[in-house]
């Protein structure tokens, strides 16, 4: 039987536009336009602020846009830099239920179409080639011990889709994905406290862009690196199924299981924040209002929300350097604090006049989670992440909205042109965010994406 | 909990190992427990845990040739055992350590506890 890398190299090389099916493509420009809300947020941060001041000290030559800032670099280094600033806020996406992939292949699919010149239907076809690789290599390694961004999908999709777009055939194809293999990449999961979380996604870009350069010099890669006996798959997954990252090329759309986030949290939170908010903004509660927030959850919530301890975090926060807001995103108590005190969770709920404001901090005390069978269910048949969210007021009454599937996924759509503007009105400001939303809608008939690219320059 | 509510938990955990066994036998953090023989430290008192793919048992004592040790205070273990932590976590907290050879006996073991313990609350809830 032919290995599976070459079996994806041959599906990403050979997949054409017109084979794709409309609806795959429509979820493919809701990905773009959703990641690129998270870029621009990510570079309006603090640490996003640091790292591209730290690419731009490296003087690259100028090839594709660090979104959200002056200047251009190299094409890897740009997918280095917006795939840091894609994943700085967990806003993000995922491909239900195993693989993240938007944070990398994202920026780095712009890049390399910028500094080549592409169009708006090749950047799309490369996208779609990494969801599908994605989320059927997420589906191979996901028996293991690790969950949701440990498993570590990225590294495995960027040199597919930086070779479709850079034009190679299957040698340089398989050079740039044994290439990006060769020191498969696990992360520390204690390490998710630091800013350092984003290069989750962005040190996978960077390997990827940069393989995907050299294999087009002719510097070779190992061919068998996903399949080998002591490979990608045995290395990050203890039992892994490799045949499945190979089923149903062409036939079934993993892309259709693509999740985007509405809001920027750990998956696993969307659906406990969206009730939470619609409950506060369709009584219009105040939160002295509020007496109790009681959330039911499966019970992989429960799990994922065990990662960290607020209180622990909080501490932390306050008195390590190495420590930042990030670990309060996989915890589940704050986020609903703040949308119910807010009325959203958006960027803002992530600086530290947010996260200590004691109005939230008291409204965190409030709130408490309970296992529930039926969700469970849901999530394990169907991988559905749903919420109910009860609400007691002051004056004992008792509200309640059920979440059966969080915002984002094909059967409750979000507003991504939303996400977009909330995020890149205040970096690139509403002209430009506009035009990019125009460009972005039209994509398959943009003759040069580095017309869209350049909408996310902070200067003319 | 003290060592002797750890131990009655512990025989809780076993009780509902032999429930739900039938349904998570093929599931992929169980499937390498079975057939395991695991020595558990609680505080100063020592079990031997061993699970099969009918049901687990908790006697006193250890077993030198036993497939793995795992040790935790009795604060970790109540944690564990109400569903609130894992292995996962506790070492996230620099609470527990491992080796290499023990992670992964260590890893889906405490997750299966955590699970179990969620599940029973789960359906304790609907009661």
């Amino acid at each position: 039987m032919q290995g599976i890398t070459r079996r994806l190299a041959e599906f990403a090389l050979g997949l054409e536009f017109g084979s794709i099916p409309g609806h795959v493509v429509a979820k493919t420009k809701e990905q773009l336009v959703s990641i690129l809300g998270a870029i621009l947020a990510g570079a309006a941060t603090e640490p996003g602020r640091k790292a591209l001041a730290a690419v731009r000290a490296w003087g690259d030559r100028p090839e594709a846009v660090a979104c959200g800032s002056d200047y251009r670099t190299s094409m890897r280094s740009a997918a280095f830099v917006n795939s840091i600033n894609a994943q700085l806020l967990e806003f993000e996406d995922a491909l239900m239920p195993y693989s993240h992939i938007g944070a990398a292949s994202v920026p780095a699919a712009l890049a390399v179409a910028e500094a080549l010149a592409k169009n708006g239907r090749e950047l799309l076809v490369a996208l779609v080639a990494g969801n599908e690789i994605g989320g059927r290599i997420g589906h191979a390694i996901h028996r293991g011990v690790r969950m949701g961004n440990a498993i570590p999908v990225y590294q495995a999709v960027v040199p597919f889709v930086a070779s479709r777009l850079m034009g190679y055939g299957l040698t340089q194809t398989l050079d740039a994905v044994g290439g990006a293999l060769i020191q498969t990449q696990l992360s520390i999961l204690s390490a998710w406290v630091s800013h350092s979380k984003a290069y989750l996604s962005a040190m996978p870009a960077l390997a990827g862009v940069t393989a995907a350069t050299l294999a087009g010099q002719g510097f070779t890669g190992y061919h068998e690196a996903l399949e080998d006996p002591l490979g990608y798959f045995t290395l990050t997954c203890e039992r892994p199924v490799p045949e499945e990252a190979a089923e149903g090329l062409g036939k079934i759309w993993q892309t259709e299981k693509l999740v985007n986030k509405p809001y920027p949290v750990c998956g696993w939170t969307l659906a406990p924040v969206e009730g939470t908010i619609e409950l506060v903004k369709t009584h219009n509660l105040k939160p002295e209002e509020i007496a109790e927030i009681q959330v039911r959850v499966p019970v992989q919530t429960a799990m994922g929300g065990t990662m960290w301890k607020a209180d622990q975090a909080l501490r932390n926060i306050r008195e390590r350097h190495d420590w930042s807001y990030i670990p309060l995103q996989f915890e589940m108590t704050y986020p609903v604090a703040a949308a119910a005190v807010d009325g959203e969770l958006t960027p803002r709920q992530w600086k530290e006049e947010r996260i200590f404001d004691p109005v939230i901090q008291g409204m965190r005390k409030r709130v408490s989670y309970v296992t529930d069978l039926a969700l469970t269910t849901a999530y394990l048949r169907e991988d559905k992440l749903g919420a109910v969210v009860i609400i007691t007021t002051s004056d004992g009454r008792r509200l309640e909205k059920a979440v059966p599937v969080a915002r984002g996924s094909s059967e409750n759509p979000m507003d991504v042109n939303g996400k977009f503007l909330l995020c890149a009105r205040e970096v690139i400001g509403e002209a430009k965010a506009e035009k990019a939303l125009e460009l972005l809608s039209m994509l398959e008939e943009v003759e040069d994406v580095g017309k869209l690219t350049s909408c996310f320059l902070t200067v003319r | 909990m003290n060592e002797v509510e750890i131990r009655q938990g512990l025989h809780r955990f076993c009780e509902s190992w032999n429930r739900m066994i039938p349904l998570l036998k093929g599931n992929h953090l169980v499937e390498p427990l079975l057939n395991r023989r695991i020595n558990l430290g609680v505080g100063g008192g020592k079990y031997l845990l061993t699970l099969t793919p009918t049901e687990a048992s908790l006697s006193e004592g250890e077993d030198p040739f036993a497939n793995a040790s795992f040790s935790a205070d009795t604060e970790s273990w109540d944690e564990m055992l109400r569903g609130e932590s894992n292995f996962l976590t506790l070492a996230m907290q620099k609470r527990m350590r491992t080796t290499t050879d023990e992670a992964l006996i260590h890893l889906r073991l405490s997750i299966i506890i955590q699970l179990l313990s969620l599940m029973s609350q789960a359906a304790g809830s609907e009661e």
